[in-house]
Protein backbone atom coordinates (compact mmCIF):
# COMPACT_ATOMS: atom_id res chain seq x y z
CA UNK A 1 0.00 0.00 0.00
CA UNK A 2 1.55 3.37 -0.75
CA UNK A 3 4.77 1.83 -2.23
CA UNK A 4 5.61 4.17 -5.55
CA UNK A 5 5.83 7.62 -5.53
CA UNK A 6 2.79 8.14 -8.07
CA UNK A 7 0.55 6.60 -4.97
CA UNK A 8 1.98 9.10 -2.09
CA UNK A 9 1.67 12.04 -4.73
CA UNK A 10 -1.90 10.89 -5.27
CA UNK A 11 -2.87 10.45 -1.80
CA UNK A 12 -1.59 13.98 -1.09
CA UNK A 13 -3.15 15.43 -3.82
CA UNK A 14 -6.52 14.11 -2.48
CA UNK A 15 -5.96 15.04 1.17
CA UNK A 16 -5.14 18.55 0.12
CA UNK A 17 -8.30 18.81 -1.71
CA UNK A 18 -10.55 17.43 0.94
CA UNK A 19 -8.97 19.65 3.59
CA UNK A 20 -9.61 22.76 1.42
CA UNK A 21 -13.02 21.63 0.62
CA UNK A 22 -14.19 21.19 4.97
CA UNK A 23 -11.96 24.42 5.39
CA UNK A 24 -13.63 26.70 2.93
CA UNK A 25 -16.00 25.18 1.23
CA UNK A 26 -20.20 25.55 1.80
CA UNK A 27 -22.43 23.00 2.89
CA UNK A 28 -22.13 21.66 -0.57
CA UNK A 29 -18.52 20.93 -0.74
CA UNK A 30 -18.07 19.65 2.23
CA UNK A 31 -20.83 17.02 2.22
CA UNK A 32 -19.32 16.33 -1.40
CA UNK A 33 -15.74 15.99 0.48
CA UNK A 34 -17.62 14.00 3.00
CA UNK A 35 -18.80 11.56 0.38
CA UNK A 36 -15.15 11.34 -1.33
CA UNK A 37 -13.11 10.43 1.49
CA UNK A 38 -16.16 7.67 2.60
CA UNK A 39 -15.49 6.09 -0.57
CA UNK A 40 -11.43 6.67 -0.70
CA UNK A 41 -11.02 5.30 2.91
CA UNK A 42 -13.92 2.27 1.52
CA UNK A 43 -11.49 1.80 -1.15
CA UNK A 44 -7.88 1.71 0.08
CA UNK A 45 -9.54 -0.82 2.35
CA UNK A 46 -11.33 -3.12 0.28
CA UNK A 47 -8.53 -5.03 -1.09
CA UNK A 48 -8.70 -6.67 2.73
CA UNK A 49 -11.43 -8.27 2.35
CA UNK A 50 -10.55 -10.08 -0.66
CA UNK A 51 -10.89 -13.40 0.28
CA UNK A 52 -14.92 -12.55 1.34
CA UNK A 53 -15.55 -10.18 -1.43
CA UNK A 54 -14.46 -10.03 -4.83
CA UNK A 55 -12.15 -7.15 -5.49
CA UNK A 56 -14.02 -6.12 -8.65
CA UNK A 57 -17.64 -6.46 -7.48
CA UNK A 58 -16.36 -4.51 -3.79
CA UNK A 59 -15.03 -1.35 -6.13
CA UNK A 60 -19.24 -1.64 -7.80
CA UNK A 61 -20.51 -1.52 -4.74
CA UNK A 62 -18.66 1.33 -3.06
CA UNK A 63 -18.95 3.55 -6.14
CA UNK A 64 -22.60 2.45 -6.75
CA UNK A 65 -23.05 4.01 -3.35
CA UNK A 66 -20.98 6.49 -4.13
CA UNK A 67 -22.93 7.88 -7.49
CA UNK A 68 -26.13 6.98 -5.43
CA UNK A 69 -24.71 9.46 -2.50
CA UNK A 70 -23.84 12.33 -5.13
CA UNK A 71 -26.70 11.90 -6.82
CA UNK A 72 -28.67 12.90 -3.58
CA UNK A 73 -26.04 16.14 -3.76
CA UNK A 74 -27.33 16.97 -7.68
CA UNK A 75 -30.87 16.89 -6.31
CA UNK A 76 -30.88 18.90 -3.05
CA UNK A 77 -27.63 21.60 -4.38
CA UNK A 78 -27.75 24.29 -6.77
CA UNK A 79 -24.31 24.29 -7.63
CA UNK A 80 -22.80 22.46 -10.59
CA UNK A 81 -19.62 21.28 -9.37
CA UNK A 82 -21.83 17.98 -8.29
CA UNK A 83 -23.09 17.28 -11.78
CA UNK A 84 -18.91 17.10 -13.28
CA UNK A 85 -18.32 14.76 -10.39
CA UNK A 86 -21.33 12.96 -10.79
CA UNK A 87 -20.76 12.51 -14.50
CA UNK A 88 -17.45 11.20 -13.26
CA UNK A 89 -18.82 8.53 -11.19
CA UNK A 90 -21.36 7.45 -13.28
CA UNK A 91 -18.55 6.18 -15.87
CA UNK A 92 -16.74 4.42 -13.02
CA UNK A 93 -19.82 2.54 -12.26
CA UNK A 94 -19.98 1.90 -15.94
CA UNK A 95 -16.60 1.05 -16.25
CA UNK A 96 -17.12 -1.64 -12.42
CA UNK A 97 -19.44 -2.97 -14.85
CA UNK A 98 -17.46 -3.11 -18.47
CA UNK A 99 -14.97 -4.51 -16.49
CA UNK A 100 -16.98 -7.80 -14.80
CA UNK A 101 -17.76 -8.91 -18.10
CA UNK A 102 -14.41 -8.14 -19.64
CA UNK A 103 -11.20 -10.87 -19.99
CA UNK A 104 -8.32 -9.70 -17.53
CA UNK A 105 -6.23 -8.59 -20.60
CA UNK A 106 -7.92 -5.07 -20.10
CA UNK A 107 -7.28 -5.12 -16.30
CA UNK A 108 -4.41 -2.18 -16.82
CA UNK A 109 -6.90 0.04 -19.22
CA UNK A 110 -9.12 -0.32 -16.24
CA UNK A 111 -7.18 0.25 -13.46
CA UNK A 112 -5.87 3.85 -15.53
CA UNK A 113 -9.48 5.00 -16.92
CA UNK A 114 -10.40 3.76 -13.00
CA UNK A 115 -7.45 6.18 -11.30
CA UNK A 116 -8.24 9.21 -14.28
CA UNK A 117 -11.93 9.24 -13.46
CA UNK A 118 -11.43 9.48 -9.74
CA UNK A 119 -9.33 12.56 -10.31
CA UNK A 120 -12.21 13.85 -12.35
CA UNK A 121 -14.65 13.75 -9.79
CA UNK A 122 -11.99 14.73 -7.34
CA UNK A 123 -10.97 18.03 -9.82
CA UNK A 124 -14.85 18.92 -9.43
CA UNK A 125 -14.58 18.83 -5.76
CA UNK A 126 -11.66 20.98 -5.88
CA UNK A 127 -13.20 24.09 -8.52
CA UNK A 128 -16.01 24.04 -6.42
CA UNK A 129 -14.02 24.53 -3.42
CA UNK A 130 -12.01 27.47 -5.23
CA UNK A 131 -15.58 28.96 -6.35
CA UNK A 132 -16.57 29.34 -2.75
CA UNK A 133 -13.13 30.54 -1.60
CA UNK A 134 -13.32 33.19 -4.68
CA UNK A 135 -16.37 34.11 -3.38
CA UNK A 136 -15.80 34.30 0.09
CA UNK A 137 -12.83 36.73 -0.42
CA UNK A 138 -14.67 38.61 -2.70
CA UNK A 139 -17.83 38.96 -0.63
CA UNK B 1 -35.51 25.84 -16.50
CA UNK B 2 -34.87 28.44 -15.34
CA UNK B 3 -37.60 31.29 -15.27
CA UNK B 4 -36.31 33.32 -17.86
CA UNK B 5 -35.75 30.23 -19.85
CA UNK B 6 -34.23 29.74 -23.12
CA UNK B 7 -31.00 27.71 -23.59
CA UNK B 8 -28.72 30.06 -22.53
CA UNK B 9 -30.89 30.11 -18.83
CA UNK B 10 -31.16 26.26 -19.14
CA UNK B 11 -27.30 25.99 -19.85
CA UNK B 12 -26.34 28.19 -17.04
CA UNK B 13 -28.14 26.82 -13.85
CA UNK B 14 -30.41 23.26 -14.65
CA UNK B 15 -32.59 23.76 -11.39
CA UNK B 16 -35.17 20.75 -12.61
CA UNK B 17 -34.04 16.58 -12.31
CA UNK B 18 -34.72 16.19 -15.99
CA UNK B 19 -32.34 19.31 -16.35
CA UNK B 20 -29.60 18.31 -13.82
CA UNK B 21 -29.68 14.69 -15.44
CA UNK B 22 -29.45 15.83 -19.23
CA UNK B 23 -25.93 17.63 -17.74
CA UNK B 24 -24.76 14.40 -15.88
CA UNK B 25 -25.11 12.43 -19.29
CA UNK B 26 -23.80 14.95 -21.40
CA UNK B 27 -20.69 15.66 -19.01
CA UNK B 28 -20.34 11.68 -19.22
CA UNK B 29 -20.55 11.24 -22.72
CA UNK B 30 -17.81 14.31 -23.27
CA UNK B 31 -16.04 12.64 -20.39
CA UNK B 32 -15.77 9.41 -22.02
CA UNK B 33 -14.83 10.20 -25.36
CA UNK B 34 -12.25 12.73 -23.74
CA UNK B 35 -10.36 9.51 -22.25
CA UNK B 36 -11.00 7.15 -25.01
CA UNK B 37 -9.37 9.91 -27.50
CA UNK B 38 -6.53 9.60 -24.46
CA UNK B 39 -6.03 6.31 -24.02
CA UNK B 40 -6.16 6.31 -28.16
CA UNK B 41 -3.51 8.61 -28.67
CA UNK B 42 -1.34 6.92 -25.89
CA UNK B 43 -1.50 3.56 -27.25
CA UNK B 44 -0.51 5.04 -30.66
CA UNK B 45 2.67 6.71 -29.33
CA UNK B 46 3.89 3.73 -27.14
CA UNK B 47 3.04 1.09 -30.55
CA UNK B 48 5.09 4.27 -32.65
CA UNK B 49 8.04 4.13 -29.80
CA UNK B 50 8.44 -0.05 -29.74
CA UNK B 51 8.48 0.22 -33.84
CA UNK B 52 11.57 2.76 -33.75
CA UNK B 53 13.10 0.96 -31.15
CA UNK B 54 13.12 -1.79 -33.16
CA UNK B 55 14.17 -0.12 -36.24
CA UNK B 56 17.19 1.30 -34.76
CA UNK B 57 17.65 -2.18 -32.97
CA UNK B 58 17.75 -3.61 -36.98
CA UNK B 59 20.08 -0.84 -37.85
CA UNK B 60 22.67 -1.46 -35.78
Amino acid sequence: MLTSIQQQIGLAVFAAVLIAAFAVGRRDERLGAAIVTVSALATMVHPYWEPWLDLRLGGLAIDGLTLAALAWLVAVSKLRWPLFATAFVLLLVLLHLVALASPPALRITYLDASVALSYGALAALAVGTWAAWRSRRLA
Amino acid sequence: MRADGGLRGWLSAPTTALGKLAWVLVIAVAAALSLAVMFLLLSAGLNLFDSLQMQARAGR
